[in-house]
């Protein structure tokens, strides 16, 4: 984890005071999940994050699921208050948006790219400037399936079975690693259960991948300790893990922190 | 070594902390029950200075006894910190904390600026409640007592004094300054979910330079130098100023947790050429 190239240089954590900008348009993805996309420039890497804040409401964490010379989007599943008041915002809100912050996926020729849910989200501008890159998407059901139109060579995995492959997205996983023609770099998104297994998966398969990960964040930028993951913080190491970084951390795919810090475990929370 | 509030959530990360090269961590204050804190943003920055409002965000003293079990293992000091609404609060959460746990100090934060019921909010930074709230703890524990107080309050002498004279065995001065707020132009609303929040970061720098310097000449027990400290020559102005010991806690933002090695590196070099062979002759050296 402390390759230099995984890491976010200090110098580059700038504009940690919001920025304004004005939703643009509402573009509703699948159940439950919307995109608003908004004009201007902000600097990205794929992977990076931006804290992004609604005035007078709170301020979260999210990747930018679109990002070119026009402009930049987020993508927003519903959870709790804050996601669906974000779900929610319209056409001409002000939205905040600080950073980048933390570190960025290794844009790797003919990598696999494996996403769960709205992890698409953070998967997709890494998928955009990828050669030949290979794509599972996975939900619960057909309606939850992320991004499927913009990644219309993808295979579709869905627990019910209600499109694509039924089961989870593992069953693909396994077979193209099992497969003649190996991806050089997995990357993954998704329910840390899911990526607990990718993990798995591609360690019997020696193959490298990198994951991206979800804690309780407060600040983003290294300094209030709440996304502490084992001896490694999310915001500050992170949110790309490599996996073979991963294996060894006692929190990964066990458990998790409250908003005050509490320890809980992982399987007991929706997460 | 680490101030309190940065980093210090868990066994793991000060470990961490440590390892980087503080000689010694303060753990994030702890409260009797679980406490949420404010919504966010409870952090922003901008140019030399944060501005946080956590409100004390912490898992409450019963996880917080277990999180910080076994310290002897990281080999270096820990500090344990305890908040309170009530001096028998505190003295409570020390007691709690401390039971069983092999801390080597204990710091009370009298002077958070942004959390209602707390800190300067509830006036604990007066001299008369800085006795109490001290001489309370004083009595349920035997581990060194470190006072941590406001730059804000004025006469901050008379509550060292006070502290002093309740059995204190050190001042830790101090606590980020303000509260101060930023306000968003476009929506016209406070940035900070609290609205406000206590000022951080090299630009409070000179200001808590100035107070370890007036809290040194009013007391004898140890000071300990905070706020705005990013660099081995600040660490030495502060000493200089008053201080015994140096924490910081900001300047992670800006150089990441490699300022506790360059820090140290620092100040052994400029000691080295300019003829200190000891910490001792820095501490107070500006009032002669
Ligand atoms: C680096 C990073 C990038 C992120 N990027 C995105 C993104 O692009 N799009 C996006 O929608 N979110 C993203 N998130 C998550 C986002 O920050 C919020 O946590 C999420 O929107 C839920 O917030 P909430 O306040 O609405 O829900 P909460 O009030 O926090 O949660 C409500 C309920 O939903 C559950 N829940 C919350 N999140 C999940 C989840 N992911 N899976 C299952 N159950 C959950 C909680 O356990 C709880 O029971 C990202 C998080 C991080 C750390
Ligand atoms: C995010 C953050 C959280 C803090 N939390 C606490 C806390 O819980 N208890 C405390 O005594 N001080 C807390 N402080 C104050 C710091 O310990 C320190 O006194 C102050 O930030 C000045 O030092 P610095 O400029 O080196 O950061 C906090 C500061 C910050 C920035």
């Amino acid at each position: 984890m402390d390759d230099p190239a995984l890491r976010a240089p200090h110098h580059d954590r700038r504009m940690s005071i919001p920025i304004m900008f004005q939703i643009d348009r509402a573009v509703p993805e699948a159940k439950d999940v919307v995109t608003l996309h908004f004009r201007g420039l902000l600097p990205y890497r794929p992977g990076q994050f931006y804290m992004v804040w609604l005035p007078g409401i709170n301020q979260k964490p999210y990747s930018l699921s679109h990002h070119d010379a026009e402009g930049f989007g987020i993508t927003i599943k519903r959870f709790g208050a804050f996601s669906r008041a974000l779900s929610k915002a319209k056409k001409g809100d002000w939205v905040g948006f600080s950073g980048p912050y933390g570190n960025h996926f290794t844009i790797t020729k003919g990598a696999l790219f494996v996403g769960g849910g709205v992890g698409m989200a953070s998967l997709s501008t890494a998928i955009d400037l990828t050669a030949d890159a290979r794509i599972i998407i996975g939900a619960v059901t057909a309606a939850g399936l992320v991004f499927r139109k913009r990644y219309a060579s993808a295979t579709l995995v869905t627990d019910d079975g209600s499109a694509g492959e039924k089961g989870f997205v593992t069953l693909p996983l396994q077979r193209l690693l099992d497969g003649t023609k190996k991806p050089p770099l997995v990357l993954a998104c998704g329910p840390e259960p899911m990526l607990a297994r990718v993990l798995d998966i591609c360690r019997q398969a020696h193959v490298p991948c990198e994951l991206s990960l979800e804690r309780y964040m407060s600040c983003g930028f290294g300094i209030c300790g709440k996304c502490v993951l084992g001896d490694r913080m999310v915001c500050y190491d992170g949110p790309v893990f490599r996996g073979e970084d991963l294996y060894k951390n006692e929190d990964f795919g066990v458990s998790k922190r409250e908003k005050t810090g509490k320890k809980v475990s992982l399987t007991k929370s929706k997460h | 070594m680490l101030a309190s509030g940065i980093w210090g959530v868990s066994k793991e990360s000060i470990g961490r902390v440590l390892a980087a090269g503080a000689g010694g961590a303060v753990i994030k204050s702890i409260s009797r029950e679980p406490r949420e804190g404010h919504p966010n943003p409870a952090v922003i920055q901008h140019g030399d200075y944060l501005i946080n409002a956590i409100g004390y965000a912490n898992q409450g003293m019963e996880d917080a006894r277990m999180e910080f079990s076994e310290l002897k293992k990281l080999k270096r000091p820990v500090i344990a910190s305890a908040i309170g609404k009530t001096p028998e609060d505190f003295a409570l959460v020390v007691g709690h904390l401390t039971e069983g746990n092999d801390f080597s100090a204990v710091e009370l934060p009298l002077s958070c600026p942004h959390t209602p019921g707390y800190g300067t909010l509830a006036g604990q930074t007066t001299p008369d409640n800085t006795y109490r709230i001290t001489a309370a703890v004083r009595d349920v524990t035997k581990l060194p007592l470190f006072i941590k107080l406001s730059p804000n309050s004025e006469g901050i002498g008379e509550a060292a004094k006070a502290a002093q004279e309740a059995g204190a065995d050190g001042i830790t001065m101090g606590n980020s300054l303000g509260p101060g707020m930023r306000i968003n132009i476009e929506t016209r609303r406070p940035v900070m979910g609290f609205g406000l929040g206590g000022v951080s970061g090299p630009a409070i720098f000179p200001v808590l330079l100035r107070c370890v310097s007036d809290v040194y000449k009013a007391v004898d027990i140890p000071v300990i130098g905070c706020g705005g400290v990013s660099s081995g020559k600040d660490a030495i102005e502060m000493m200089m100023a008053g201080a015994h010991a140096v924490q910081l806690g900001s300047a992670i933002y800006y150089h990441g947790l490699e300022v506790f090695g360059d820090a140290l590196q620092e100040m052994r070099q400029w000691m080295g050429q300019n003829g200190y062979s000891s910490v001792k002759r820095l501490i107070g050296a500006v009032h002669g």
